[in-house]
């Protein structure tokens, strides 16, 4: 009895008290056995509806149904503590008090997080994929790339529902067509397209909620910590099943690497993540890491996600690009920045990244002074933006000063990127903790070697071939392989013909193995649920 | 644009031209004898730690030589104890791993200058007061700044105290502290030592003492440190330096229910795990938190960190004696109308689930039947709708009591005085209240899953769901109204055998110090 096909076009849209009755019986048809007929009064209407429901929750006060209850009444999901709350004062109250406990509750969330003109449809026994970050961003960095390959061949397949989440960030909704292109037909040269680069719009969509029902909530990002409750409330109290991707640790684990409000912000993301089915990690490692996470939670009674490994693909890097391979260097913009004198014929490495303590940039710019004191003639280029690591940029000016020939190159195109990698001898990333490692996987898709870290994803990414591995942490390990890359071609022909000899995963690959390890099994249990013939429009 | 491009060239050069003993030696004789006496005093102690002979003349320049050639070839640990003793202050790991590059592509004396050079002016910010250096070595420090600061003990501040005033019995160790205005360690004055093991009112104006560096010990850490500072110092000495850290590993509730923790919890907690993932051993306070703790450590591998040996240590059970003086007041406080008494011990923090308890006694006054409810404890973060909560009831007449401070007289005569006590608390490392009802010989109902059906074990508990409001209230009604069921809980509380403090802090000292060393 899906509600998705229902018009949501109220009678008289800016009429609260009609909204209220449009939502009150929308979850009446799921609570009740009857829906009472409708009245043309709204207020009536809502009084009605209100109070069958009040006596179809004293009958049967599961969290679930208070939850779903809670969640029409203000057009915005419930806490845990706001259902915990309700359920008890329901208990004690006189049943003719119950419908003002509700209401009472209900209003004091639509104050918070709702909008009284919110209008609901529910959602039941469907798969929603919950997009809100990547829907209403233009940033394109590992997460929104995973949601970006993914979602749209999921909905080539399977009937899946993506969500965003309202201004006020109380419930889901519906993308409106903007958000649907962000996720469908994304193309990574666009910057700007009339509005997309604006997060703080609100659509027009945003009264009109979904409200799960005994669906499968897929979780490809990390929620933001404005909604992180209430997805645990989604997953503690309600009948929706929460399965995620789970992609690094980072924050837990390197505290020390990361901005002081990191931790803040994965721990909240923990408090809706520990009521998941199932997460797959995008690497054994990070799998591995979620498992661990998972056997803390037997000491709170709970038995914690089912964790599987399903591995993101190396086309991963150069898939999204629009057309084949790099087109020839063009006038280099930055040149006007280079300080060195050095031979433009001479072998150049390439980092990619970040400048973030955990991404060991000190470390490459210890080693390749080692090999220039050596003798060992090669230019040495960063390329990236972002983190503000002045120690790295004050080790690097000294080095320019003596005539190292090192650059910072910022602000290229992702064309200027891949001509830079595909062109070095090799690049390095010796990062100390990575959920996945992009620029591992990048400069193999490029057919260039890389030096990267022995252990965690990236050795995982290097395991088929084109890379050499080395302890981050272990400054001689990281010289050593430079020097071989730069002094000896026999390895490096080693390497690129490892990188051809590579079979990679696609991205269909990939889409297909996470829904099996990641959907189905949850699916099998849900009743009334599965893939339907034929597939809506997107959004 | 120009000009600061030229700027900051000239600095690049100074910084080169810089990297000579002259120019060494130079900055250190002139900016003030009191500053060249100072530098020139750590450089003897720094000698004098690497086992290397002060020079007897030559004053700045051979002391620089003799510095040089002592730290050659520079590696973690030297360079820990370099930045250390020449800084007057524990480095962080950066610092640390940037001074052994610095050594091996731009000489030793570059190595040196982060220690000594703290600003372009030195005269005016680096002229002191340069507190002395000691070097201690060899000795087992244990680390108690907090626990010396304060007077009225939570959880943690007990088991700190009842464990190192037993160390301190029968071992010798070497309280510390932090100083006030940087991060470097000193030695804890007597009057402060005091106050650690056994409480009391606060130490006026220590003298801090001497900045302490220590090499070759054994760093026991009893308590939970979250400042950043001391956090991030730690991490640097385990991970880089000669001294061995060993920690006392209460709980991992930031990370497993970080829904009940106050908002600047996580990110204290994370930074104190990152020192952690460099220590030998953590010694839990029972077998559920070190399935926690060593869920977490499962996890280091992963970024290539072998991570500590995490070892449960479970808390002890022993009673506290009250006195029937004690016992008459506290019954003329606490009983009231003859009614039979439902305590509650444990601050309102949500963890402690003190709702579901005023629910489920609702439930059953309702029900009609008779008693009080008290609870012992503070008011914490996020405990307004408790307190709110609380005084409805008692607008309604029920018989509920909230005190928020008692001392251990008043706190022990309740659990005698009780029927039965109540903790369904979602999370805990041990859950304290529990065994202090069952050594007073009162049964407990408390929740069915870690460490409160670990310490329950041995009996005098109704075990519970604490997410089950009915499961909760129906235990009560059991405990309330079968007598013979509550007199089998409180003898099984009464034979239980019994672990004292005395076994515990001799069973965890084995554990974070197992090779003895200091002893």
């Amino acid at each position: 009895m899906s509600a998705a096909a229902e018009p949501l076009a109220p009678a008289n849209p800016t009429s609260a008290r009609a909204a209220l009755a449009q939502r009150l019986r929308a979850v009446a048809a799921v609570l009740l056995d009857t829906s009472p007929t409708p009245v043309t009064a709204p207020e009536r209407d809502a009084a009605t509806m209100l109070a069958e429901i009040a006596r179809a929750l004293i009958d049967d006060p599961r969290n679930e149904r208070i939850w779903l209850a809670l969640s029409g009444i203000a057009g915005a999901f419930p806490t845990r503590d706001e259902v915990d709350r309700v359920r008890r004062r329901i208990e004690l109250a006189d049943p003719d008090e119950v419908a003002v406990v509700l209401l009472e509750q209900g209003m004091a969330s639509v104050g918070e997080s709702g909008s009284p003109l919110a209008h609901v449809a529910v959602a039941t026994g469907r798969v929603l994929v919950d997009v809100d970050f990547t829907a209403r961003h233009d940033l394109h960095t590992g997460i929104q790339r995973v949601v970006r390959q993914t979602v749209p061949l999921w909905h080539a397949v399977h009937d899946i529902l993506p969500v965003a989440w309202t201004a006020g960030r109380g419930a889901m909704r519906r993308l409106d067509e903007i958000e649907a292109r962000r996720i469908h037909d994304w193309s990574a040269d666009r910057r700007t397209d009339g509005g997309l680069d604006d997060p703080d719009r609100i659509t027009e969509l945003d009264d009109q909620i979904v409200i799960p029902w005994r669906c499968v909530i897929v979780m490809p990002e990390v929620p933001q910590m404005d909604i992180a409750p209430r997805i645990a409330a989604i997953g503690a109290c309600s009948n929706n099943r929460l399965v995620a991707v789970g992609h690094d640790a980072i924050p837990l684990l390197s505290a020390d690497t990361v901005d002081l409000e990191e931790p803040r912000k994965f721990m909240t993301y923990l408090t809706a993540l520990k009521f998941a089915d199932r997460i797959a990690g995008v690497s054994r490692s990070s799998t591995a890491e979620f498992a661990a996470y998972g056997s803390m939670l037997s000491s709170q009674g709970l038995p914690g996600p089912a964790t599987v490994a399903v591995p993101l693909p190396v086309e991963f890097a150069a898939a999204d690009d629009s057309a084949g391979p790099p087109s020839p260097a063009a006038d280099d913009p930055n040149a006007a920045d280079e300080t060195t004198t050095e031979d433009p014929t001479r072998p150049e490495v390439v980092v990619v990244g970040s400048h973030d303590a955990r991404k060991n940039h000190l470390a490459v710019l210890h080693a390749a002074e080692v090999l220039w004191q050596e003798g060992v003639r090669f230019r040495l280029s960063f390329i990236g933006s972002g983190g503000s690591n002045q120690e790295f940029l004050r080790r690097l000016r000294l080095l320019q000063h003596r005539g190292r020939a090192v650059r910072l190159r910022t602000g290229l195109s992702d064309a200027q990127l891949r001509r830079a990698v595909a062109d070095a001898r090799f690049t390095v990333f010796p990062s100390l903790h990575e959920g996945y490692g992009l620029p591992v996987a990048e400069s193999i898709a490029l057919g260039t070697p890389v030096i990267t870290t022995f252990y965690g994803s990236t050795a995982e990414i290097a395991e088929e071939g084109g890379a050499i591995t080395v302890d981050p942490r272990d400054d001689a390990s990281l010289t050593a392989a430079m020097r071989q890359l730069l002094t000896t071609d026999t390895e490096i022909d080693r390497l690129r013909a490892e990188i051809e000899r590579r079979r990679e995963r696609s991205w269909q690959d990939y889409a297909d193995e996470l829904w099996d390890a990641l959907v189905r099994p949850v699916l099998r249990d849900a009743p009334g649920s599965g893939d339907v013939e034929g597939h809506p429009a997107a959004g | 644009m120009k000009g600061t491009r030229l700027l900051a060239e000239l600095n690049l050069r100074r910084t080169d031209a810089r990297n000579t003993v002259p120019a060494l030696v130079r900055d250190i004789d002139r900016h003030g004898a009191h500053r060249r006496r100072a530098l020139q005093d750590r450089m003897g102690v720094l000698l004098a730690a690497l086992a290397v002979p002060r020079p007897a003349a030559g004053g700045t320049r051979a002391l620089v030589d003799a510095v040089i050639t002592a730290l050659h070839p520079l590696d973690p640990a030297k360079a820990w104890l370099m930045l250390g003793v020449l800084g007057g202050r524990l480095p962080v790991a950066d610092d640390v791993v940037n001074v052994v590059r610095l050594a091996r592509t731009d000489g030793p004396v570059a190595a040196i200058r982060p220690a000594i050079w703290s600003g372009p002016t030195p005269r005016v910010l680096d002229a002191g007061p340069f507190r002395p250096v000691e070097v201690i070595s060899g000795a087992v420090l244990v680390d108690v700044d907090h626990t010396a600061k304060v007077d009225f003990a939570t959880g943690i501040q007990r088991v700190t105290r009842e464990s190192v005033r037993r160390w301190a019995g029968s071992h010798e160790v070497v309280f510390v502290g932090w100083h006030e205005d940087r991060p470097a360690l000193r030695r804890l004055t007597p009057a402060e030592a005091r106050r650690a093991c056994w409480g009391g009112p606060a130490v006026a104006d220590p003298d801090p003492g001497p900045i302490l560096i220590p090499i070759d010990c054994r760093y026991l850490l009893p308590e939970l440190a979250t400042e950043p500072v001391r956090t991030g110092a730690l991490l640097s000495l385990a991970q880089h330096s000669s001294n061995r850290l060993a920690v006392i590993g209460y709980d991992m509730c930031p990370i497993t229910v970080p829904e009940t923790c106050g908002p600047a919890m996580p990110a204290a907690f994370a930074r104190n795990l990152a020192a952690v993932r460099y220590a030998d051993a953590v010694a839990t306070i029972s077998e559920a938190a070190a399935v926690e703790y060593r869920g977490w450590a499962a996890m280091l591998p992963q970024i290539g960190i072998p991570g500590p040996l995490v070892t449960a240590c479970v808390l002890p059970n022993e009673g506290a004696e009250v006195s029937e003086g004690a016992l008459a007041a506290g019954a003329d406080r606490l009983l009231v109308g003859g009614l039979p008494m439902v305590l509650v011990v444990g601050s309102h923090e949500p963890r402690k689930n003190h709702l579901a308890i005023l629910h489920a006694a609702e439930l059953l006054w309702r029900r009609g039947l008779a008693f009080s409810l008290t609870f012992i404890g503070g008011n914490s973060w996020s405990s307004d709708e408790f307190v709110h909560r609380l005084q409805a009831l008692q607008l309604r007449g029920r018989p509920i009591e909230s005190i928020s401070a008692a001392d251990d007289d008043l706190l022990f005569a309740g659990y005698r005085l009780a029927r039965f006590t109540v903790f369904p608390s979602f999370n805990e490392g041990f859950g304290l209240p529990v065994v202090e009802s069952i050594a007073c010989g009162t049964p407990v109902i408390t929740s069915d899953f870690g460490s409160m059906r670990e310490i329950t074990a041995d009996g005098g508990a109704l075990l519970v769901d604490p997410r089950d409001d009915h499961a909760l209230a129906a235990a009560m009604h059991t405990l309330l109204t079968d007598d013979a069921e509550l007199e089998r809980l409180a003898k099984q509380a009464r034979g239980r055998p019994v672990r004292t403090w005395d076994d515990y802090a001799d069973q965890v000292w084995q554990i974070l110090n197992p090779e003895g060393v200091g002893q």
